[in-house]
């Protein structure tokens, strides 16, 4: 097949995907969003299909809404980029889904969520409802701090700094679990270890593997169902002995975790390719 | 019935729906966008049989009426509509898709492919910001050099929606634009907006006329409403010299300046659909 993939960077993630596909004789065509443009009236992407491996979301999103809209099928497809792009959609399709969540409360103005804030009780979670990387999320644990980070919130004055997202803190141990998944098959979990808060934060976490239980498994499916996925990684958080899903990623990094997925995604693509052109 | 109505500062367009709405004996319910908080674990919000999105600001618009529509209350307009209609990609994806005549529209995520973009459809070109409204921070690029210093500008203001460059085909229009108002399946009133500038908004000085609507006219503003989902939409169109195309499409548009210019009571229009749509749920 002729394989479109998107990026911005090859990294080693990027490099490992196109080694493989190469190696199984499929044709790669190369599509760095920064040099790319679209007709929106014709397209003229000339290929099966695409594997996303952007850095930003909204060069992803748009990219692949084109693609679509205009007949190139796309790994995750837009309507999925859509989704997890929002921490917001994500989170309202998991509750349409019963698909335990932490609780989550939706605000657009400094009073409102000062509000929301009080009643839900300290400490909470502030995040922008788009982002990545845990970049500008904040843990508050009393009014002090809530007005503060309100106030400088309300100074960014972004486009989307004016929705507040406030999600109640889980009390987890000290850890989180990424799942990942590759079509139906959940491919890999691990823990993610750290005294920060943020588990995620790269440079402080220890990675562990994590066993795939049945609970975790089913949890890991119906949530990527409810997002539209093909590939994605999905944070999960413990809480008392329960687990909820946390967030869900659309453009799933790899080799930093020391895994290998690349068989797995391009066995996918195969899949996926074959099903939409017969 | 209980009628909703979603909005943050009261216009003069909001006053004429609250009007109306109550003149027919329904309950109006206002939905203060500043004051509303909602606990995503909750299915109920508001006892209404609709609500309509008055807001203006565009991002709480598409979250306030997500969590309704999700929650089974009837939203007009729908979420999809006024995520199709305030992201102007989006909108100019749809009508390409269902041929719909529409500018030419180039998207680039970068300065250098913006500007190879720009140069494949030749000066001048029109540079908009991908989410919008009252025609801000519209440019008309009429060389290289403003190009790069356009596209450098945006680059160092660096939000978001700044790295998506939408950029359209330039239309010589006959100083003015038309903007009709579709309602459901039908083209209710145009008018015409006049001004030296090239920008024709009338919330940017643009003078307002009656405008007839041909059945030209009505065939491709129906086909653009349904493009982006149907409803109460503005549809705003220039007149080429390939005959009428579509430039945008906007989905809470404002309508004092073209009630008294049309003799048409668009307000009465308005609730006379949510109405309709509210009866035919039931």
């Amino acid at each position: 097949m002729k394989l479109g993939i998107l990026y911005e960077r090859i990294r080693k993630d990027e490099k490992a995907l196109i080694e493989e596909a190469k190696k199984r004789g499929h044709e790669i065509v190369l599509l760095n969003d920064n040099e790319i443009f679209f007709k929106l009236e014709k397209n003229e992407v000339d290929v099966d299909i695409v594997l996303e491996r952007c850095i930003s979301h909204s060069k992803a999103y748009y990219a692949m809404k084109i693609l679509n809209e205009q007949g190139i099928p796309t790994i995750n497809s837009s309507k999925c980029a859509d989704i997890c792009g929002s921490k917001f959609l994500v989170t309202e399709n998991l509750k349409k889904n019963n698909i335990p969540t932490p609780k989550t409360i939706i605000a657009f103005t400094k009073d409102a969520a000062l509000s929301a804030i009080e009643e839900m009780g300290y400490p909470i979670v502030l995040k922008p409802a788009i982002g990545t990387w845990g970049t500008l999320c904040a843990k508050i644990n009393d009014r002090e701090a809530a007005e503060a980070i309100i106030d400088h919130k309300e100074k960014l004055g972004s486009y989307h700094h004016s929705v507040y997202y406030i999600q109640e803190y889980v009390n987890k141990p000290g850890r989180d679990i990424r799942v990942f998944i590759v079509g139906d098959t959940v491919v890999s979990a691990i823990y993610r270890s750290s005294k920060h808060w943020m588990t995620s934060l790269e440079n402080k976490t220890k990675i562990t593997e994590c066993e795939i239980t049945d609970e975790i498994k089913k949890l890991a499916l119906d949530a990527k169902d409810s997002v539209f996925g093909d590939i994605i990684a999905i944070d999960m958080l413990e809480k008392d002995g329960k687990i909820l899903v946390n967030e869900i990623n659309y453009t799933v990094e790899f080799s930093k975790f020391g895994l290998d997925i690349s068989k797995e995604i391009i066995d996918h693509v195969e899949k996926k390719n074959e099903e939409v052109s017969s | 019935m209980k009628i909703g109505v979603l909005c943050s500062r009261i216009r003069p367009e909001e006053k004429l729906l609250f009007k109306e709405i109550r003149n027919r004996g329904h309950e109006l319910i206002q939905i203060d966008t500043r004051k509303a908080v909602f606990d995503l674990e909750k299915d109920n919000f508001y006892e209404t049989d609709a609500i309509i999105d008055r807001s203006i600001s565009h991002t709480h618009s598409l979250y306030i009426t997500k969590i309704l529509q999700d929650r089974n209350i009837l939203s007009i307009n729908k979420y999809e509509v006024i995520k199709n209609c305030g992201d102007k990609v989006l909108t100019s994806l749809l009508l390409d898709k269902n041929n719909v005549p529409t500018t030419k529209v180039r998207v680039a995520f970068s300065e250098k492919s913006a500007m190879k973009a720009i140069e494949t459809l030749g000066y001048p070109v029109v540079l908009k910001p991908g989410v919008g409204s009252w025609g801000r921070l519209i440019s008309k690029v009429e060389s290289k050099t403003s190009a790069e210093s356009l596209l450098e500008h945006k680059a160092v203001l660096g939000t978001y929606h700044h790295s998506i460059f939408y950029i359209q085909e330039f239309i010589d229009k006959p100083g003015r634009d038309i903007r009709a108002f579709v309602i459901g399946d039908k083209t209710i009133c145009a008018i015409y907006r006049k001004s030296e500038h090239w920008i024709t908004n009338t919330a940017r000085g643009g003078e307002a006329s009656n405008c007839q609507v041909t059945p030209e006219m009505n065939e491709i503003c129906l086909n653009a409403a349904k493009a982006v989902g149907g409803g109460i939409v503005a549809i705003d169109l220039f007149e080429s010299e390939n005959g009428l195309i579509v430039n945008e499409i906007n989905h809470a548009m404002e309508y004092r300046n073209s009630i008294q210019t049309t003799g048409v009571n668009i307000p009465a229009k308005m609730i006379d659909y949510v109405e309709e749509q509210v009866r035919n749920r039931k």
